[in-house]
């Protein structure tokens, strides 16, 4: 397959979810372009390195308002629709607000993979408009009403839409009315290894934000007095610091080998979050560790807790965002803690392995070249044994060169 | 059937492959109304003359500032919208940019011929946009936008959308999502006759403009050393004549009445523009002659090669835009020149005839309104 590949990204944040979603596609296409939103401090994902990457116009602008992209919301689809992208065969957008809008050329594929859908101007809309006062509300207000319109729309055009999960596929169906497949972010679970015994604390590796709800698992292994590790940095940590008790411990950002210790030697996993998806839950159980999680979003895919019709227990859930249910979770755990079996939850993990998302994800993009939009004569004329002349090079051209 | 008829079109005057169209269905429906984003310079065609022509708010605008419409882009939802089809239980629109966004009654139906979706918003935007200096770069960069956003909104209204080639079949799914039947344009074929034999020449009858390549067919045929003959006029006349050898004659605009011969006596037609339906080949298998095409776009279902699903053989495809490409065409043809049978070729033309179109046309009208009264 020779195809030629664009990839498009908001922009390179600090290895997130997007971001791994994005380097292994670059491993997967190691011809793909590049195309991001605005530019990005540090480095991008390893196999995106050495790549030719396009940064939009509006990364200039961004910096006009010391980075502060929200700013220029209303100013994306100028910026997403002005890239150029004539002469690609696919396109994969990794969406990202408003990224699923560019333009493509007649016989190319396009194909979102959707981490979310823009949560402040779709499902938590409420949330953040509250939280803006003044001018700031009414431009905010405006500006994603008009992105609701523009992103459903460019969204009705994308021809193959991928969610990350089955919890952000029902929000996609909401709000852009598009059906499609799921096909779980990558997880590496080659780290993962069994561990002979695990010894008596419980961990969380999290970044230290707000909407972690850190703040739940220390105050609920405060109370039962039972060991915490937590690693990770944030900007809450200032906030949590003085909440924990006697056995809690903070371990700050640590080494790929003491992380793989400290997964390996738990007891169990604790998850408070309500994520889209929830990369840290699948790692720990690729080491066989059981996980403790709300049981909201990613967390009930990620998370087995149906030892029925013969599939893998591989943790508990608790019912609410707070510090007397995640205790109730703990202790459920205590109760079925003999049933978890570790090396089965370590291959219910490896079902989320890198590689099963490299097939399924290639297995997406090889149907959605079937599907439409199949131009019958270009079929007809390939038949024929003929070349057949990629649309990039029938454009129009404006300015005639001298031939010959 | 007594319904009333309205048919939108964006301005009448033109002549071109839209207007052709038009003309053939207005001569299905004698009774309707016409109405027009804008009225243009030139005459109305003969089916249009004499009828109610209403003309949308933006000619006054245009006239006023004396700006092309072209210029007003953002406007055009605004004119649209405001033409009042109210009692009108047929409405044809025939788009052309915008056309297609007009409010029709609750039980209207509404048939959108769709010509293509307007290039130089879709698909060949990125190039468009490279062509404007900053500032009105940025005018049309915004105006483009709201129109693509509009314009995907109204289609999934229309009830009916009608494509005129597989190709833009293709495009109409890519930009509005929507499904089409494809009903070639209007050709027409009655002038078409066998000239008992056929002279030396090549033959290329288009506008000069930069986007028909006709600088291809000249470097190939100087390099071949064959004669080509062009006819047509446009701004690309001065650098196609200064490219041209001995063997090149350009014959300029050719009065209508000369045309036939001009056909019928060639030896091939030479073709290297990307079209979306392209007539001219199709006028020239009309008098039963062979065509040279670049192997893209509208020539594919225009013109048939043998093995390409066609049983008709009525030309020869190559493969890229370059001068090389089109030698290697012409040497294909003149393997293959024993082949072509005219009156086959004219057989063929006739299946796009206008007479088949209008049949055609009055039955996708009344499919569309048995298929939403279900």
């Amino acid at each position: 397959m020779n195809k030629k590949i664009a990839i498009i990204h908001p922009s390179f944040a600090p290895m997130g979810g997007g971001e791994r979603v994005v380097d292994v596609l670059a491993e997967m296409y190691p011809n793909a372009d590049f195309f991001t939103l605005y530019s990005y401090k540090g480095e991008p994902p390893s196999h995106v390195r050495g790549k030719k990457v396009t940064v939009s116009k509006l990364d200039r602008l961004i910096r006009l308002v010391r980075g502060r992209a929200a700013y220029l919301t209303a100013l994306y689809p100028w910026a997403i629709e002005q890239l150029d992208l004539r002469g690609y065969d696919l396109v994969i957008s990794s969406c990202g607000p408003g990224v699923m809008g560019v333009n493509i050329d007649q016989g190319a594929r396009h194909i979102a993979y959707i981490h979310t859908p823009q949560r402040a101007w779709w499902d938590q809309y409420a949330e953040f408009q509250a939280t803006k006062r003044g001018l700031v509300r009414e431009a905010y207000v405006l500006s994603t009403s008009y992105m609701r319109i523009w992103e459903f729309n460019a969204m009705q055009r994308v021809d193959c839409v991928v969610s990350n999960s089955n919890y952000i596929a029902d929000r996609v169906w909401r709000y852009f009315r598009r059906k499609g497949t799921v096909v779980y972010p990558p997880v590496n679970t080659s780290m993962g290894f069994l561990a002979d015994h695990h010894e008596d604390y419980f961990l969380t590796v999290s970044r230290l934000e707000e909407n972690k709800r850190i703040d739940l698992i220390i105050q609920a292994c405060n109370q039962m007095q039972l060991p915490l590790v937590i690693v990770g940095v944030g900007s809450e940590y200032e906030k949590l610091k003085p909440l924990a008790g006697q056995t809690i411990q903070f371990r700050g950002r640590v080494s790929d080998e003491e992380l793989t210790s400290l997964y390996a030697r738990c007891r169990a996993f604790l998850f408070a979050a309500d994520e889209d998806f929830g990369i840290a839950p699948l790692e720990a159980q690729s080491f066989g560790r059981p996980v403790i999680a709300y049981g909201h979003g990613g967390s009930l895919e990620t998370v087995s807790v149906d030892a029925d019709d013969g599939k893998i227990e591989s943790g508990v859930f608790f019912s609410h965002q707070t510090v007397e249910s995640v205790m109730e979770g703990i202790r459920s755990f205590q109760e079925r803690e003999h049933l978890f079996i570790p090396a089965e939850i370590q291959k219910r993990a490896k079902t989320f392995d890198t590689e099963i998302f490299k097939q399924r994800f290639q297995a997406v993009v090889e149907e959605c070249f079937q599907q439409k939009p199949e131009w019958k004569a270009a079929s007809l004329l390939q038949q024929t044994d003929r070349p057949i002349v990629s649309p990039s090079q029938t454009g129009v051209t404006v300015r005639a060169k001298g031939e010959q | 059937m007594t319904r009333k008829v309205a048919i939108v079109h964006p301005s009448y005057t033109a002549m071109g492959g839209g207007e052709r169209v038009v003309e053939a269905i207005a001569q299905i429906y004698p009774n309707a109304d016409f109405f027009a984003l804008y009225s243009g310079k030139g005459e109305l065609p003969p089916s249009v003359q004499g009828k109610k022509v209403v003309v949308s708010k933006l000619d006054k605008i245009a006239q006023t500032l004396r700006l092309k419409p072209a210029y007003l882009t953002a406007l055009y939802p605004w004119a649209i919208e405001q033409l009042d089809l109210r009692g009108y239980q047929l409405v044809i629109s025939s788009c052309g940019p915008g056309v297609m966004g007009v409010n029709i009654d609750q039980d209207a139906r509404h048939v959108a011929y769709i010509h293509s979706p307007q290039r130089i918003w879709w698909d060949q935007y990125a190039e468009y946009q490279a062509r404007w200096n900053p500032f009105v770069r940025q005018f049309y960069v915004a105006s483009a936008s709201y129109m693509r956003m509009w314009e995907f909104n109204v289609m999934q209204r229309v009830d009916c959308v009608v494509a005129n080639s597989d190709y833009v079949a293709n495009r109409v799914w890519r930009y509005f999502r929507r499904e089409s039947q494809v009903l070639y344009p209007p050709v027409n074929t009655s002038m078409g006759f066998l000239a008992d034999s056929h002279d030396d020449y090549f033959l290329s009858l288009s506008r000069l403009d930069p986007a028909k390549r006709i600088d291809l067919l000249v470097h190939a045929c100087n390099e071949l050393q064959l004669p080509l003959k062009i006819a047509g006029a446009g701004p690309d006349m001065d650098r196609l004549e200064s490219i041209a050898g001995p063997t090149i004659q350009f014959l300029g605009r050719v009065p209508e009445e000369q045309l036939p011969q001009l056909y019928a006596r060639c030896r091939a037609f030479l073709f290297a523009s990307d079209e979306d339906f392209g007539l001219t080949p199709l006028e020239a298998q009309a008098f039963g002659r062979p065509v040279i095409a670049y192997g893209y776009g509208g020539s594919l279902e225009t013109v048939s090669t043998v093995g390409g699903g066609g049983e008709i053989e009525s030309g020869v495809f190559f493969s890229e835009q370059t001068a090389k490409s089109v030698i290697e065409g012409i040497q294909k043809f003149q393997e293959r020149e024993h082949l072509f049978i005219p009156e086959e070729i004219q057989k063929r033309a006739k299946t796009f005839d206008t007479e088949i179109f209008k049949q055609r046309f009055q039955a996708t009208v009344e499919g569309c309104f048995r298929e939403k009264n279900e």
